[in-house]
């Protein structure tokens, strides 16, 4: 599948590209709420936004990329769908870029209704921005119906969703790959589709100024919003199970029972864990505050008596060579679970009546997706190298896993503890009532120097042999 | 709990978390290979019970009904609006009383019940309670279209921050203001 | 009856955007006032409401214009035994008796129901009322007919308002008033406003709960498309797994 690995180190090349440049985007906002520099207000917001979408973007769409690759093992894999992902994606970013940049778009990533129609934007920045989203919109859902269509042309819905070994049959073999696959990409569908009606929403206001109602667009907004991310996670987690028993020399997972049972309960109540982004709107029925946190308590067991049980299984007494690919694959399953326990404390709603919107949020999805998922794609891209390349990065191995950790943790205890000072997340400045936000926010800044460093280093040898596959020259 | 609880648990388990991590990382370096499989029961039966008792715990103290059976002593008025609150005593209902409501400073009771009727006259903001000590102790969103209630009792004087805490645009971190409970 | 329904509908939509009104009066206190029920009761109304709360509404036995038609509306949407709490109906009449009010109850079919009590208020304490309550009255001498306000107020054991409804709204507000006089804590309640296209959620006229509304239906579009989705993918790809299975060489 020659066309399918140069559009796999396509994916890879860009991504790497833009990381470092969306970490500088952060770090520039730390720096700026540590009184290091000064951004005016929106320049500041307008980074913010940047940062945002461009971390969700990219790691969302090289997770993607990676399970992509290696359905290519089970299924015939159409290229496409990815290379129209690719496409649109790179249409929507720069109308993305240029509605933030040129047109001080600055409503943040989740452009919460009403804002951006009292922000001061210009206007066709906010139809750019609309519209870079139904380009960004498009592309995924081509994609990922694509890779729908890819595995139900093998194995049935039922048969994809495992329910075979949910009974106990053996018969015929689901992976786990599949599995986890299958229950992401439908979770995805709806996710998509509420997009689809919170732009048209929007776009009905633009056009005639008809007034929407604000409780029913942030519930869109956080049902697209947090499955998205959420299910980025999951993708990261496919990966896992497909790459990491063959670096511990073991044999492939197999679908047991508890497993088909822990991710079909996943597909039944991902969608509900965004509710407790509404916890504080006191509006939303309170039966629905309740489901928020009972399906948040409840969804992270199976993932982590299935997962992280498994995983720690795997090593155990493995007498496995740890080289950076599984490196990032173990250390991710640690931060994924550790930003889990920052995640499920804040999801109490009695909790959050005191933590919600400070920075003990930004703590907890950077410790799951800077130290998780990224380190999943990571894993990934590390894998992918070896095996185009031959080089298994060994050389980085101690310099760049060390600083990336290390660094990584720092900047994330920044952000819980000043969360639980509470110092507030999205402000550009710290007002005299917090002022210890500056001094967290220095921390933050020169700990993420550390992974930046690490990033740098990984970048140039990454992208050199990605390169090679993609002009063909290997 | 409290957010420096809060903090001790996420500590404390993160601690546990990388213990276990480094204890399994570590035995990786021998090859004595051994069966864990039985134990992955008991670790899913003991996370179901912690979770239970736990959320069990805290769904009882939901913030939604604080001090609904008490009468408030006070009933305050609050709309959000970029990029200031107006808080009054009486009721805001256009843009002449807002204005009017601008830069006064309520007082309100201390150990008393307190209500406040929040709501925005244009975005979502949010309505976060700072006290002396610098900490938030209650907070609410300003949804517009909606009124939203708080109750809540203050048990130390001195002066509050009313710190708006949901993304507002370009002059959102300025956007507080100031009450006094004595 | 005609002139009668768009006067109604005028008001109505008249005092729609001054709903807000409503916290001008929230906790303010009664005064006790005596009442003298139909049944002959004499009592206070601090008395009365010893033993319920009470959702109050004024009216005058002689008014030929809304009264009849807003009793009737509150019948229709509070029924004759309203559960946890008493409709009590005063006049605001000074010239009405308490066989004119009896009257005008067996007229609407409300006389002798468990839910309603009906009464007059001794002249002089009338204006008291009325002005905590911030119900207007003006007798046009022209018309020889009053112009007055039309309004429902949930009062507490201790004779506070709790909430006021002013005018014919929106039957779920007043469902919101029932569950506050009930003594159930309302946490939040929508502003009227005829601008928002589709609201989530809606209090429901019937039982008080809250109930989808299309804004809600619209949170169900996501899921009930992926179903169709997957359901669509799994049944035109069926040939080409069996196809696939043939190929393989098992029983087709």
């Amino acid at each position: 599948m020659k066309a399918l690995d140069r559009i796999t180190a396509a994916w890879i090349v860009t991504v790497l590209l833009v990381f470092p440049i969306a970490i500088l985007l952060g770090i520039l906002m730390r720096l700026n709420q540590a009184n290091v520099l000064e951004l005016s207000s929106l320049t500041f917001y307008s980074f913010m936004t940047a940062h945002g979408l461009l971390m969700v973007g990219i790691w969302f769409t090289m997770s993607m990329a990676g399970v992509s690759y290696l359905l290519q093992r089970y299924v015939e894999v159409k290229v496409w769908p990815v290379t129209l992902g690719y496409v649109l994606t790179l249409v929507g970013v720069v109308l993305l870029l240029a509605a933030i940049f040129l047109g001080d778009f600055h409503t943040g990533w989740y452009f919460l209704y009403p804002l951006p129609f009292y922000a001061r934007t210009e206007q066709w920045a906010t139809t750019a921005f609309l519209l870079s989203l139904g380009s960004l919109g498009v592309g995924w859902t081509v994609w990922v119906l694509g890779l729908l269509v890819a595995i139900l042309r093998k194995y049935s819905l039922s048969q994809a969703l495992a329910w075979q070994h949910l009974v106990g049959k053996q018969e015929p073999e689901t992976p786990p790959f599949i599995l986890i696959t299958t229950t992401t990409l439908l979770g995805l569908v709806p996710a998509f589709i509420a997009a689809v009606v919170l732009l048209v929403l929007f776009f009905i206001e633009h056009l005639s100024g008809v007034k929407q109602d604000a409780l029913l667009m942030k519930n869109l907004t956080f049902y697209f919003g947090h499955t998205l991310v959420n299910e980025m996670l999951y993708f990261g987690i496919a990966t896992l199970y497909e790459l990491f028993p063959s670096f511990a020399g073991k044999p492939p997972y197999k679908t047991k029972p508890f497993v088909a049972a822990a991710w079909n309960l996943v597909l039944l109540v991902v969608w509900t864990a965004y509710f407790h982004h509404l916890y504080m709107d006191f509006v939303q029925p309170t039966v629905v505050q309740y489901i928020g946190q009972l399906a948040s308590w409840i969804a992270p067991i199976p993932a982590v008596a299935v997962t992280t049980f498994s995983v720690l299984a795997t090593v155990y007494r493995s007498g496995m060579k740890w080289w950076l690919a599984p490196t990032f694959f173990f250390t991710g399953v640690m931060f994924w679970i550790i930003g889990g326990l920052g995640a499920i404390l804040d999801a109490i709603v009695a909790n959050n009546f005191v933590l919600h919107n400070t920075l003990w949020v930004p703590g907890h999805f950077h410790t799951y997706n800077l130290l998780g998922n990224v380190l999943f794609s990571l894993g990934f891209i590390t894998w992918f190298v070896r095996e185009k390349s031959g080089d298994d990065s060994s050389r980085l191995y101690r310099p760049v896993a060390t600083l990336y950790l290390l660094g990584g943790t720092g900047f994330v205890l920044a952000f819980f503890i000043a969360g639980s000072a509470s110092v507030m997340r999205r402000v550009d400045k710290y007002p005299h009532l917090v002022s210890s936000g500056s001094f967290w926010a220095l921390i933050g800044a020169i700990f993420v120097l550390f992974v930046l460093t690490a990033v740098l280093f990984y970048v140039f040898h990454a992208v050199r042999r990605c390169w090679r596959v993609l002009v063909g020259s290997s | 709990m409290s957010q420096s609880t809060v903090l001790t648990l996420f500590l404390l388990g993160t601690a546990i978390i990388a213990i276990v991590f480094w204890w399994v990382w570590r035995s990786s370096y021998q090859t004595a290979s051994q069966s864990v499989e039985p134990l992955r029961r008991w670790v899913f039966i003991g996370l179901l019970v912690f979770a239970g008792i736990f959320t069990g715990l805290t769904l009882s103290r939901m913030p939604y009904f604080l001090y609904a059976d008490e009468m408030p002593a006070r009933v305050v008025h609050v709309v959000a609006r970029q990029f200031a609150f107006a808080i009054s005593e009486r009721p805001i209902e256009n843009d002449a009383d807002y204005a009017a409501a601008l830069g006064q400073t309520v007082e309100l009771p201390v150990g008393q019940v307190v209500e406040f009727r929040v709501t925005s006259f244009d975005v979502n903001h949010g309505f976060a309670l700072y006290a002396p000590h610098g900490r938030i102790v209650a907070q609410v969103q300003a949804m517009p279209g909606y009124i939203n209630r708080l109750r809540w009792r203050f048990d130390q004087p001195g002066e509050y921050i009313a710190q708006c805490l949901e993304y507002c645009g370009a002059a959102h971190a300025g956007m507080h203001a100031r009450f006094v409970v004595k | 009856m005609l002139a009668c329904i768009s006067g109604l509908l005028l008001i109505a939509t008249g005092i729609l955007g001054a709903q807000l009104n409503e916290g001008r009066y929230y906790l303010r206190r009664l005064p006790d006032v005596p009442l003298i029920l139909t049944d002959g009761e004499q009592t206070s109304l601090y008395r009365f409401l010893q033993h319920q709360s009470i959702l109050l509404t004024l009216f005058s036995a002689r008014c030929g214009g809304l009264c009849s038609p807003y009793l009737l509306f509150l019948k229709q949407a509070l029924g004759t035994a309203p559960e946890g709490f008493t409709v009590l109906a005063l006049s605001f009449d000074s010239r009405d008796t308490r066989s004119d009010v009896r009257a005008m109850a067996h007229r609407l079919g409300l006389a002798e129901q468990p839910g309603w009590r009906w009464g007059i208020i001794p002249p002089e304490h009338i204006p008291r009322l009325l002005t905590t309550l911030g119900y207007s009255v003006r007798y046009d001498s022209a018309r020889r007919e009053y112009d007055h306000s039309i309004v429902v107020v949930v009062i507490d054991r201790r004779g506070n308002i709790l909430r006021r409804m002013e005018g014919i709204q929106d039957a779920s507000l007043l469902k919101d008033l029932v569950r506050e006089a009930r003594g159930e804590f309302v946490l939040s309640y929508p502003l009227p406003t005829t601008e928002v296209a589709l609201r989530c959620f809606e209090l429901d006229k019937e039982t008080g709960s809250w109930r989808l509304s299309w804004g809600m239906a619209l949170l169900l579009i996501p899921p009930a498309t992926s179903f169709v989705v997957a359901v669509l993918l799994q049944l035109l790809l069926l040939p080409v797994r069996r196809a696939k299975s043939c190929q393989k060489g098992s029983a087709c």
